[in-house]
């Protein structure tokens, strides 16, 4: 069991990296990666979220879903549950971390279109996983999310000082560093010696 | 307070609307989808089950005919394992297959009664290929089911083994087919469900439950293991088994299909579904015709075809002890996908496995 | 009227311009006939989702109107999802996760919100059919892109001949967001080139 674990999170975190390799949660990596705090910010909240999503996603699916037959339902039950989980956090945030929830500002919001929340819930759910390790994948996959983040946000904030030509500035010299960090990540795949 | 009574409301009724309309939507797809799935696997298992050749000895008197999607109509006449007419009504894009080339390639088949799919020009193999899709219609399936469960000894903790029940299925039922330890299951949407054992039924057992020398736990026999074996006939001639397998890969389960024919030898692997890196263990259904070649001549196996996945057609004809990669046993013969061994090692052991499996399988029919 | 429509293909293209659904765009892009899919996919979910909300934007209360917005593209989403899977199969496979990953594509929710929630059925239609348009030539571009050099063929069909070596990498991540980067570097080069000689 927990060696399964184990194999989830390297898996999830390095050699399946949910933003690097499976193009989950792009838009907020582009979009927050620019300053450090943030990026670290945002990872905590998204891990948080993703962790409880998993679980309670999870849930649904296995004494709701499938013992009434209603599979087709998958995908409207589980972006709700998301997008209520996530105006909890806000909520919280902002009564007891309101520091936290003005540096996120309009961002807290957009981690219901995270592809990567709704992506993990999915994606568990076609791996058969059980309820522990859906929920280790969720945090796993949140860790993963963050490390890409902050690899990101650490190397455009050396960028802006640097003497980019003008039509690479911003987001284009962003993802060609992320190419760079995507072929990184690649040499993972021999971590768990195929 | 009104507000949040209404808002409510308003927002409860297009979720019920939206769920109505979902239902709706899918009371029309649902069929569809699951009536394609069923007709795929059965066109692989039987597909599968006919390999890469047509052996004339297989098939008894009678009309063998196929419709396809396109409108080619094809009827073959067989009689005293002779092909003594042959029908083939619209050629769609192959307008250069013409009567002559279908009477000379009859008339090859019939001399050595046995077509091998790895010898044939482009356009025998178009014929070959419609000819086993009007043949392979009449393969008749009967259905087993294997059920494994783990056990312990009552004195001794450290012996362990399964007991192996084996039922016939016919249409929801289960015919048992040893029954010393009488236990009972029933088939329910494809599954099997545990009534009971020893004439007691299930609710009345506790969590141990003592079975001969040894005792498992109702999870067990709940929840347990199983295989469904296809048994394919023609006729009277039996053509082999196909079964599904799912053995862990590197990215996931990695689902394949086996058939296995009556001898111990393995007639085919098809892969359908996995998550294996794209270019290494993916190369799992990678064809590559210079592949097959060289793997032919170096296992002396002449049953591999070109337009297959080279790595899958190592398998065809080896029994249980080939079943290993080269690099984890001498008599092994499956050489494994360069920078690939989990993935290749996953296959091949998940289909030695299997073939042991249903060599106890063979023993009970 | 017809600016409505060239807008959203234009000026305010989705993936060049305004990078949104980024997600699909490099996941899906692996080979032309993906993008053609994953677009027309998207484009109608956009269409269905902003007819509505524009029809229903009198009743729609504006405090809910986000938890509303998300049930109704879902709807459409899981009828896309299903329909897809019961007509057309093997796209169904190949875009995969991707098909349910629709409902969280940002370029719909916010067409919603900055427009149809705001304006009358017609421009919500143009509107919807511009940045679906828009965003499957975008997919298509980089769609083809990758598969020549990664595959060595256009919508399933060879073209380089059989000595070419493709370039995996290409249809591997790495080759999505390079191609991605690029695009968008040459495209801003060149309006911006545009710009400077009007």
């Amino acid at each position: 069991m927990l060696e399964q674990l184990v194999l989830i999170i390297i898996s999830t975190v390095f050699v399946n990296n949910f933003v690097l390799s499976r193009f989950l949660g792009i838009c907020p990596f582009i979009g927050v990666s620019k300053k450090l705090e943030t990026a670290l910010g945002m990872g905590g909240a998204v891990t948080f979220v993703m962790a409880l999503a998993s679980a309670v996603t999870w849930l649904i699916q296995q004494y709701i879903l499938i013992p009434f037959n209603l599979q087709y339902l998958q995908t409207i039950s589980f972006i709700l549950v998301i997008a209520s989980l996530v105006q909890f956090v806000e909520l919280f945030l902002q009564k007891y971390v309101t520091a936290l929830y003005q540096a996120l500002g309009v961002f807290l919001p957009l981690i219901t279109t995270n592809c990567a929340v709704l992506g993990v819930s999915i994606l568990n759910i076609q791996k058969n996983y059980k309820f522990i390790p859906a929920v280790t994948s969720g945090i796993g996959a949140a860790i993963g999310f963050t490390l890409a983040l902050v690899l990101m946000a650490g190397i455009r904030e050396r960028l802006e000082l640097a003497d980019i030509p003008k039509p690479l500035q911003g987001v284009p010299i962003a993802f060609i560093t992320a190419a760079l960090l995507a072929t990184a990540f690649m040499g993972f795949s021999g971590m768990l010696a195929e | 307070m009104f507000n949040i009574i209404k808002m409510t409301v308003i927002l409860t009724l297009f979720c019920i609307i939206s769920a109505g309309s979902l239902a709706f939507v899918n009371n029309k797809t649902s069929p569809v989808i699951e009536a394609r799935s069923h007709t795929e696997e059965d066109s692989a298992r039987r597909n599968l089950l006919m390999g890469n050749k047509i052996d004339l000895l297989d098939f008894s008197d009678d009309n063998y005919t196929y419709e396809d999607s396109n409108g080619t109509k094809v009827s073959i006449n067989i009689k005293k394992h002779k092909i003594k007419a042959v029908n083939i009504v619209n050629l769609k894009g192959h307008d250069e297959i013409t009567r002559d080339t279908i009477d000379n390639f009859v008339n090859q088949v019939n001399k050595e009664q046995r077509i091998i799919a790895t010898d044939l020009n482009d356009n025998q193999k178009f014929l070959f290929t419609i000819m086993k899709n009007a043949l392979k219609s009449k393969i008749e399936f009967e259905r087993y089911i294997l059920i494994r469960i783990p056990m312990i000894h009552k004195n001794d903790t450290t012996k362990k083994w399964d007991i192996i029940k084996a039922f016939k299925i016919k249409d929801n039922d289960l015919f048992p087919l040893n029954n010393d330890q009488m236990i009972a299951y029933k088939l329910s949407a494809g599954k099997p469900v545990f009534i009971g054992v020893g004439g007691k039924i299930a609710r009345e057992l506790s969590n141990k439950v003592n079975i001969g020398d040894g005792y498992t736990n109702i999870k067990s026999l709940t929840n347990p293991k199983y295989s469904i074996y296809y048994v394919g006939h023609i006729g009277s001639t039996e053509l082999g088994v196909v079964t599904t397998c799912s053995p862990k890969g590197y990215g996931g389960p990695i689902n394949f299909l086996a058939a296995f024919d009556f001898t111990g030898k393995v007639k085919g692997v098809k892969v359908l579904s996995m998550n294996e890196t794209p270019g290494l263990g993916a190369k799992a259904i990678e064809i590559n015709p210079i592949m097959v070649e060289k793997k032919s001549a170096k296992f002396q196996n002449t049953n591999m075809d070109k337009n297959k996945p080279w790595f899958t057609e190592q398998f065809n004809s080896l029994s249980l002890d080939e079943l290993y990669l080269t690099k984890d046993n001498p008599e092994g013969k499956v050489d494994a996908i360069t920078a690939a061994t989990i993935t290749s090692r996953a296959i091949t052991n998940g289909l030695r496995e299997k073939m042991g499996e249903f060599l106890k399988l063979r023993k009970m029919l | 009227m017809a600016n409505q429509f060239t807008r959203g293909i234009f000026e305010e293209n989705p993936t060049f311009k305004l990078i949104l659904g980024m997600c699909p765009t490099l996941a899906v892009t692996t080979s032309a006939i993906n993008g053609v899919g994953m677009g027309i996919a998207t484009t109608v979910v956009l269409l269905g989702s902003n007819i509505l909300i524009s029809l229903l934007r009198k009743i729609i209360p504006e405090k809910i109107r986000i938890p509303i917005f998300i049930v109704i593209i879902a709807s459409f989403v899981t009828i896309v999802d299903l329909c897809m899977n019961a007509y057309t199969p093997e796209l169904h496979k190949s875009l995969g996760i991707f098909i349910p990953l629709i409902v969280v594509n940002c370029i719909i929710l916010g067409r919603a919100e900055a427009y149809a929630f705001k304006n009358g059925v017609f421009g919500s239609i143009l509107d919807a059919l511009g940045m679906g348009v828009g965003f499957t030539l975008s997919l298509t571009s980089i769609g083809i892109i990758r598969e020549i050099l990664g595959n060595g063929s256009i919508f399933g069909h060879s073209i380089m001949g059989s000595g070419f070596k493709p370039a995996i990498m290409m249809v591997l991540p790495p080759g999505a967001f390079l191609t991605l980067g690029l695009m968008m570097a040459i495209i801003t080069y060149i309006s911006n080139k545009n710009k400077r000689s009007i």
